[in-house]
């Protein structure tokens, strides 16, 4: 007889008031593990005990299950944080009854659980009546602005106990919101999350009697105290056009003062059917539109711009304009970085010429992310002139940057509403941008390599190779009158060579692309044809 | 009565020798009534340059009738220790024996406790012109205290004295105007001057991005080689593990049947 080695991973089951054959298929994935270094405990009824213990001795006995009842009768949560209490292994996951394991989430879990992690989570789907699986959930590698409004790390969720017991534990309170909050808990304290890009953990379909997962009022609550703990300036809200998901609204307590800096040369174009000044109907509607109390508009101007477009401007921007003369070669970057030296602010919004603001509160939405020093920089939600999507941050896929849902309709949710929370991304366009002055400068601000396009790209991949965090605000929009702003469509090859050169690794596996959307085209995160046409901002 | 904490008399031996040689060659006079107790040996200076000097002995002595006449009075920093009705008589007192007198009252010093009668300039001078005394307007006393005036017995008509006043005003005022426009003109230079130091500042920092931007680059760039580096060597150890087992199966039974089986297929060809 040979020794069982100890258990490394605690599963528990919480089966209170569920049909015996439920606890039973989610062991049933347990034994199938091609890792066996795991124990369960299966938290039942008192009157439920016998009935689950039969149904999962069915299969034989296995001295790695437990089935037990708590001393009393509680809600489920509680059952739940009994369950863990009677389990030992060094790091603890549960699973809804009837749920099933991946036969290699153990395995994989346990290869990525390293000494430095605290947090792992993999990608999950649904099972339906029929035992088949739909709706697959593929997430991005940690990503903590998005978990902020929307629980995406979801099921399977494994933790390092010690960590877990740091972090509060189980909240039997915040049931209907139990994942988020223990997500978000746990995320606040822990060394390293890791993400497993495989679907690993099948949620069962609902059974007579089930409990609602979630809860919105518990989600607001679990949130509203999260942003409590860390000092994120916002209050939670429902929002209102999807009434299940959170919605942050900034907080007016401090408001520093920023400058939005505005490349120009003062082009005219066709823009809701009149002929447009572009730079004074940009800096037109940020005056008008606009609630932050607290800014300058510094407009970088070639010495060519024709003087009615300067007056237009001029009367356009008031007494927050500042014109900053620009008499070099164009060079986009450098009409950026030139009219950042100018600007006064330690928040900076990078603007392109041919946007239009929609939402009054833009400047106060990007900002609540950027307080954070650890966010390099933030991007907006932009829209075509007609409301189409234009971009909701920035993927890579296959090597090339792209914008993900590029003319989708202006009302799409995204995959796990990733076009309507915000999320993480490596990259968001200089066409709406608020980034920190001292990350900025750190970096180098816009590098003149990539003179017209991809320098936004490669700005925020600096960002992320200095440790920083690029984040899409949903809640800032703007209009971006894209094809406006390009004397062409094309693309330097020369330039994303150069991107390629310095960030090939990262464009080849962006970690906030999940990987099972390139070997599966159903759920692939559609690209605009051209997608590598269709990044940069340069204007 | 207290006395000030702090007068503009309080001045060292040498200055007020100074002061004392500066009015007597300024004013010439002969005789001369320091009614400043707290001046500190004034008239040891003036007796020093033989002028028939008197000092009070308090500054209570100041209200009391004076028997002689003196070519000039000096009342720096007394009255506004003395109460305002105390000080009106003080004020016919020493201009009774006297067509001249140095005037000097601190306008500021209103939180001393023991300053009990502090008035404006304008003020005293209009006591004074009460007593038929006018101020002196060609005379520049600040070299005693910054509102140091002196006084004199007038009998000139209302028109001559307003004629001296607006002399005295327009010159100020046309001094003031060309400080202003000298202040403007320096700052003009200024601004001039410091726009290259701006400019110079923008093409550093400007610089300093570009260097920036190519140190990150570098690394990035060194980070891709690196990866390369570790895709190829990966590459390269599967090759050689390869062909280690290819010369493990050649060495072995089977490859030595092997390669006799190849050589008799070629004999036989």
């Amino acid at each position: 007889m040979t020794d069982t080695p100890p258990a490394r991973i605690s599963f528990v089951v919480q089966a209170v008031g569920a049909p015996a054959g439920l606890a039973a298929a989610s062991v049933e994935s347990l034994r199938e593990q091609t890792e066996g270094d795991w124990e369960a405990c299966v938290v039942a009824g008192a009157d439920e005990v016998a009935s689950v213990r039969a149904a999962i001795e069915r299969r034989g006995p296995d001295d790695r299950v437990t089935v037990r009842s708590p001393a009393e009768v509680s809600a489920p949560a509680a059952a739940l944080a009994d369950g863990i209490a009677s389990t030992r292994a060094p790091f603890v996951a549960w699973l809804d009854v009837g749920d099933r394991l991946g036969a290699t989430a153990a395995e994989r879990v346990l290869a990525a659980a390293a000494d430095d992690v605290d947090f792992v989570y993999t990608d999950e789907d649904e099972l339906d009546e029929h035992g088949a699986r739909a709706e697959p959930r593929l997430k991005p590698d940690w990503s903590p602005e998005r978990l902020l409004a929307y629980p995406y790390t979801g099921r399977l969720a494994v933790f390092r106990r010690t960590t877990l017991a740091d972090a509060g534990g189980i909240r039997p309170e915040l049931a209907l919101a139990l994942d988020h909050d223990v997500a978000l808990r746990v995320g606040e304290r822990a060394r390293g999350v890791a993400h497993i890009a495989e679907v690993l953990y099948h949620r069962r379909p609902p059974y007579p009697g089930s409990t609602p997962a979630r809860a919105p009022a518990a989600e607001l609550r679990a949130v509203a105290e999260h942003l409590d703990r860390i000092g994120f300036p916002a209050t939670v809200d429902h929002d209102p056009e999807r009434p299940r998901l959170v919605r942050l609204r900034p907080a007016r307590t401090v408001r520093p003062p920023v400058s939005v800096v505005i490349p120009t040369r003062g082009t005219r174009r066709l823009v809701h059917g009149q002929q447009l000044n572009l730079v004074a109907n940009c800096v037109d509607s940020i005056v008008r539109r606009s609630t932050y109390p607290d800014y300058e508009i510094v407009c970088v101007v070639d010495d060519d711009t024709d003087a009615t477009a300067r007056d237009e401007l001029a009367a356009a921007g008031g007494e927050r304009l500042r014109i900053v003369p620009y008499r070099e070669p164009f060079n986009f970057a450098r009409k950026i970085n030139v009219g950042v030296l100018h600007a006064r602010s330690e928040y900076l919004v990078v603007l392109n010429d041919d946007t239009e603001v929609i939402t009054p509160e833009w400047i106060e939405s990007l900002l609540m992310f950027a307080r954070d020093p650890a966010v390099g920089a933030v991007g907006a939600k932009l829209r075509f002139a007609d409301g189409r999507l234009q971009h909701v941050g920035v993927v890579a896929v296959g090597g090339n940057p792209g914008h993900p849902y590029y003319g989708f309709p202006a009302d799409f949710d995204g995959h796990l509403d990733n076009a309507r929370t915000p999320t993480n991304c490596i990259a968001v366009t200089a066409a709406c941008m608020l980034t920190r002055r001292d990350a900025f400068e750190s970096v180098g601000g816009l590098s003149l390599e990539f003179p017209l396009n991809y320098n936004d790209v490669d700005y925020c991949l600096k960002l992320l190779h200095t440790g920083r965090r690029v984040v899409f605000d949903p809640w800032a929009e703007l209009f971006h009158f894209e094809t406006s702003s390009r004397e062409t469509g094309s693309v330097s090859d020369d330039e994303l060579a150069a991107l390629r050169a310095r960030w090939g690794r990262v464009l080849r596996r962006d970690p906030y692309y999940n990987p099972g959307f390139g070997g599966r085209p159903d759920f692939v995160l559609p690209l605009a044809a051209g997608a590598a046409s269709a990044v940069s901002a340069a204007g | 009565m207290g006395t000030a904490t702090i007068t503009a008399m309080e001045l060292a031996a040498d200055e007020r020798g100074r002061a004392a040689r500066r009015l007597v060659t300024d004013l010439q006079c002969e005789s001369v009534l320091d009614a400043s107790p707290g001046s500190g040996g004034l008239d040891d200076a003036f007796h020093d340059l033989d002028v028939d000097a008197d000092t009070l002995p308090s500054t209570d002595a100041v209200t009391e009738p004076l028997d002689r006449k003196y070519d000039l009075v000096l009342c720096i920093d007394v009255l506004e220790q003395v109460p305002p009705a105390d000080a009106e008589r003080a004020l016919e007192n020493l201009c009774a024996v006297t067509d001249r007198v140095l005037f000097s009252s601190t306008p500021f010093e209103y939180s001393e406790p023991t300053l009990v009668n502090v008035h404006s300039p304008e003020d005293w001078s209009a006591q004074l012109a009460r007593q038929g005394f006018v101020r002196n307007v060609d005379y520049d006393a600040t070299f005693l205290t910054p509102w140091a005036a002196l006084y004199e017995r007038s009998h000139t008509l209302l028109p001559e004295v307003v004629r001296a006043y607006d002399r005295a005003w327009w010159q100020l005022r046309l001094e003031v105007r060309q400080v202003r426009e000298k202040l403007l003109e320096l700052d003009a230079q200024l601004e001039q001057g410091t726009a290259p130091v701006a400019d110079e500042n923008l093409r550093l920092r400007e610089e300093l991005l570009l260097a920036r931007d190519d140190l990150v680059g570098h690394e990035a760039r060194l980070g891709e080689a690196l990866g390369r580096i570790e895709v190829l060597e990966a590459e390269l150890r599967r090759h050689r593990d390869a062909l280690a087992a290819a010369d493990r199966i050649l060495a072995s039974r089977t490859g030595r049947v092997l390669r006799a089986w190849h050589r008799l297929r070629a004999l036989l060809r």
